[in-house]
């Protein structure tokens, strides 16, 4: 695992999130899941949501990233990708 | 038959994982207020790191802002300049439809003599030129003097066989009656010198600065917008201030008319200002002061006549 890589396109999805940039967010969200998994991403959505207070209401993004871990791990599964 | 062992159902961490994430979503939902605290500590450095990026007047941040702000006028000014060449098109479009229609009806185009300014206020009294045409080309006394094809300007005041003077519309002791568009009203304007022209208007008359100024008795005439509206409550009437759209210093061609005539016929006037509200369909919410100022039109176009006549 390229740790350095890891971290930054973790430390910059948490960025483009928290400016709006939501394509940018999406698709560092596709490359760190196939290259890394998914997994942590669950942790940095309910962090995320935790500081935009969408707890108060319904955190879709903590429900986004579980949801679409879920999904990427099935497809690993299924397909015997790992 | 394949049976699903519990057991191993129970051992796959996708299972695991999941049902820990739903968990901490009723948590999280239940108590919003600790999820939150916790984020804002966590992200503490992100945040401050956004501060800095966002507010900070170091070097690299302000590069950053200002690089977007940049993109951002270019876009605005891009989306500005399509609306122009759009307004123009427009423009183009009406106009070819003008001269179509004028060709229907068999209207004479006058034509217009191309005269050099040679001298302007500085050397010359304010609000008068001197233009290089005279007598010899064809320049009389009382034509009016464009520039482009529309904006008047002012009139011949003298003629000599090799140049002309012209009297601005500024001049003080000149006035004119005009048609105030979007206030719909019609007025006297008097010349107040220094390239300036002024309105007076009564109360509650919707005068605003922008207002194109037409000359009804000038045919085309357009004078200039209202550029500024002195307005006291106190006080029964309100002022516009007229300016051309060139300032005096800027202009250094202009175009004679000949023979354009300066009508002084009050139903001709009526007419032409009735065909200005047809042509200008933001008009239409300004109605009633159609109706109370239309009789101002017979009794002004009188002054008009006698000041326009050379």
């Amino acid at each position: 695992m390229n740790y350095p890589l890891a971290i930054s396109v973790y430390v910059g999805i948490m960025i483009a999130v928290l400016h709006g940039a939501w394509l940018v967010a999406a698709l560092g969200g596709l490359f760190f899941s196939f290259r890394y998994g998914a997994l942590a991403l669950v942790p940095l959505a309910f962090l995320l949501d935790g500081y935009m207070g969408a707890f108060h209401g319904i955190p879709m993004m903590s429900i986004g990233a579980t949801l679409w871990y879920a999904l990427c791990e099935l497809i690993r599964v299924r397909f015997k990708l790992l | 038959m394949k049976v699903r062992s519990p057991r191993k159902f129970k051992d796959q961490p996708i299972v695991r994982n999941v049902a820990i994430a739903l968990i901490l979503l009723v948590v999280g939902v239940a108590a919003p207020v600790v999820f939150s605290a916790a984020a804002r500590f966590v992200l503490t450095p992100v945040h401050v790191f956004n501060q800095w990026l966002t507010e900070s007047s170091d070097t690299f941040p302000s590069y950053i802002r200002e690089r977007t702000a940049l993109y951002e006028e270019i876009k605005n000014l891009k989306n500005e300049l399509a609306i122009a060449g759009r307004s123009n098109i427009t423009t183009e479009r009406l106009y070819e439809e003008n001269l179509r229609l004028r060709s229907l009806l068999h209207a004479s185009t006058s034509p217009r003599i191309g005269a050099a300014v040679v001298a302007r206020p500085d050397t010359l009294p304010y609000d008068l030129l001197q233009i290089d045409q005279g007598s010899e080309a064809g320049v009389t006394v009382g034509s009016p003097v464009y520039i482009g094809s529309d904006w008047v300007i002012g009139l011949v005041k003298s003629v000599a066989p090799k140049y002309a003077f012209v009297e601005l519309l500024t001049t003080p002791g000149f006035s004119s009656t005009v048609y105030i568009a979007g206030a719909n009203v019609i007025a006297t304007m008097e010349g107040y010198g220094g390239g300036v022209a002024r309105v007076r208007v009564p109360q509650g008359v919707p005068l605003q600065s922008g207002n194109l100024v037409h000359i009804p008795s000038i045919e085309p005439g357009i004078f200039g917008r209202v550029s500024h509206v002195e307005n006291t409550p106190s006080q029964p009437e309100q002022f516009g201030y007229i300016t051309p759209e060139i300032p005096i210093q800027s202009i250094f061609f202009v175009a004679v008319a000949p023979h354009v005539p300066i009508t002084t016929d009050g139903e001709l006037i009526k007419a032409h200002i009735e065909d200005l509200l047809i042509k200008n369909l933001s008009l239409g919410d300004t109605g009633t002061t159609t109706t109370a100022t239309s009789t101002v039109a017979n009794t002004t176009a009188s002054t008009t006549a006698t000041e326009n006549q050379p």
